[in-house]
């Protein structure tokens, strides 16, 4: 029996669709503004590292390690509208890619999972 | 000493490190007591990055790393299980200072003067990395390198006088002919590769960042590239530009050369290769040409992130866009 991971394309995938992902949130109004233009690489590696996890591969992240890298936007208004945005923007860059419905549905539930640390609630 | 079957020695940035199998660099070197940056600990994040300085990394740990970055010997330590020892450094710690000796020195415009580095032996670069200058006192700054290897034992450097620049004043006003100069490097993945001579180049920068594009554009047509060059220069006026002369000499030389000035300020009249407005807006006006192609943007910092972002936003992908944006010290 195969993984999520596997059933996605594994680390192909990853690198498939971040870009395709980044590119929503540059220009989705709602969240937009979090994203710090000046280091552009460094951020796609972050992304790379969000989708890694949310497609259910190798990514060790703590819970720790999710509230310490989210704090600082905590502190200047982050909340669950913009986690919201974030799982939808992410949803339509994998059915871009032609992910099935109930794969996508499979991510978005990992990627909730964390709503909390990076919310740092 | 009994030293565990089956490991590998690893010089980390001067130290003797055994890392055993089945062990990660990051891990072995954690265990022994070294501050390595790291985070998602799964090859992806890129903070444990690191150069090898001897030797090259096992391929897998290279994995996801733009080409340009893999060929300069750049690794994830968490994805490193050596087969072969190697040495590294994190960043640029044991990067060894190079002794130059300045060459020739002369004006290519009222305020950018060429300065011409010579040293002795042996120092791989290529045409378009920056090389950080250090002054006596410990001024550092960053320059990058207007010249090919192929020209010989120097670099060529172009230094804009900065408004209360400390290192540019230095340069233009007392840095001689003949002086040692200590440099480190080089740095940044503005160069050309020779994989995709049919591919269309986008060469876009202000100032003093047209430095690099033109060690780019000289490389890629050493190279017999083919595909169009494009190749725009932004200013704020036409007597802001420099290097105007050369660049529209080589634009001559090759008829896939497609030089653009693009003036803030205005001054330009009609269709030509002179245009009104911003750089971004020029450059993104003929994106169709270019969108699968790839991209050198150089110069001023906020320009250059601008660029960059819009060219990714019209699809264009991160690892065809090489960027190096000038960023103005505090005086």
């Amino acid at each position: 029996m195969s993984t999520l991971f596997e059933d996605l394309g594994g680390a192909a995938a990853v690198d498939a669709v971040v870009e395709t992902f980044y590119r929503h949130v540059l220009t989705d109004e709602r969240i937009a503004h979090f994203f710090d233009d000046t280091d552009m690489e460094r951020q796609i590696a972050k992304q790379k590292a969000f989708l890694t996890m949310a497609f259910g591969g190798p990514a060790h992240y703590s819970g720790a390690d999710m509230r310490r890298a989210h704090g600082h936007l905590v502190a200047r208004g982050l909340n669950d509208t913009h986690f919201d945005a974030v799982v939808e923007l992410l949803g339509a860059a994998l059915k871009e890619h032609g992910v099935a419905d109930g794969l996508v549905i499979k991510v978005a539930t990992i990627a909730e999972s964390v709503r909390s640390d990076v919310l740092c609630r | 000493m009994n030293l565990p079957k089956n490991s590998v020695h690893v010089a980390y940035s001067g130290h003797d490190v055994e890392v055993e199998q089945g062990k990660s660099l990051l891990e072995t070197l954690e265990t022994k007591g070294f501050t390595v940056p790291s985070s998602c600990r799964a090859g992806v994040c890129q903070s444990c990055l690191m150069q090898a300085t001897e030797g090259a990394p096992p391929a897998a740990a290279q994995k996801g790393l733009k080409p340009s970055l893999q060929e300069q010997g750049y690794f994830l330590a968490c994805r490193c299980y050596p087969e072969r020892p190697f040495g590294c450094t994190l960043g640029d710690d044991a990067i060894a200072p190079l002794k130059t000796r300045v060459l020739a020195s002369r004006l290519l415009s009222p305020d950018v003067v060429l300065v011409r580095l010579g040293f002795n032996g042996e120092w791989g670069f290529r045409g378009g990395q920056f090389v950080n200058l250090h002054r006596p006192d410990g001024l550092v700054r960053s320059y990058s390198i207007a010249s090919l290897p192929e020209d010989g034992p120097h670099i060529d450097i172009h230094v804009r006088r900065a408004p209360q620049g400390r290192m540019s004043a230095w340069i233009h006003d007392e840095l001689a002919v003949g002086q040692e100069v200590e440099i480190r490097g080089p740095h940044g993945d503005c160069f050309y590769g020779a994989d995709a001579p049919d591919e269309t180049l986008l060469l876009a920068g202000t100032g003093t960042g047209i430095a690099p594009l033109y060690a780019v554009l000289r490389a890629a047509l050493q190279a017999g590239h083919k595909g169009a060059i494009h190749f725009f220069q932004g200013g704020r006026s036409r007597d802001r530009l420099y290097f105007v002369d050369e660049l529209a000499m080589l634009a001559e030389a090759h008829p896939n050369i497609r030089y653009t000035q693009v003036l803030l300020e205005g001054g330009a009249n009609g269709d030509g290769p002179v245009k009104n407005g911003k750089l971004d807006e020029s450059v993104l006006a003929g994106i169709g040409a270019y969108k699968n192609g790839r991209a050198y943007v150089c110069g001023d910092a906020e320009i250059v992130h601008l660029l960059r972002k819009k060219l990714f936003l019209a699809g264009m992908s991160m690892r065809r866009i090489h960027s190096d944006a000038f960023v103005s010290a505090r005086p």
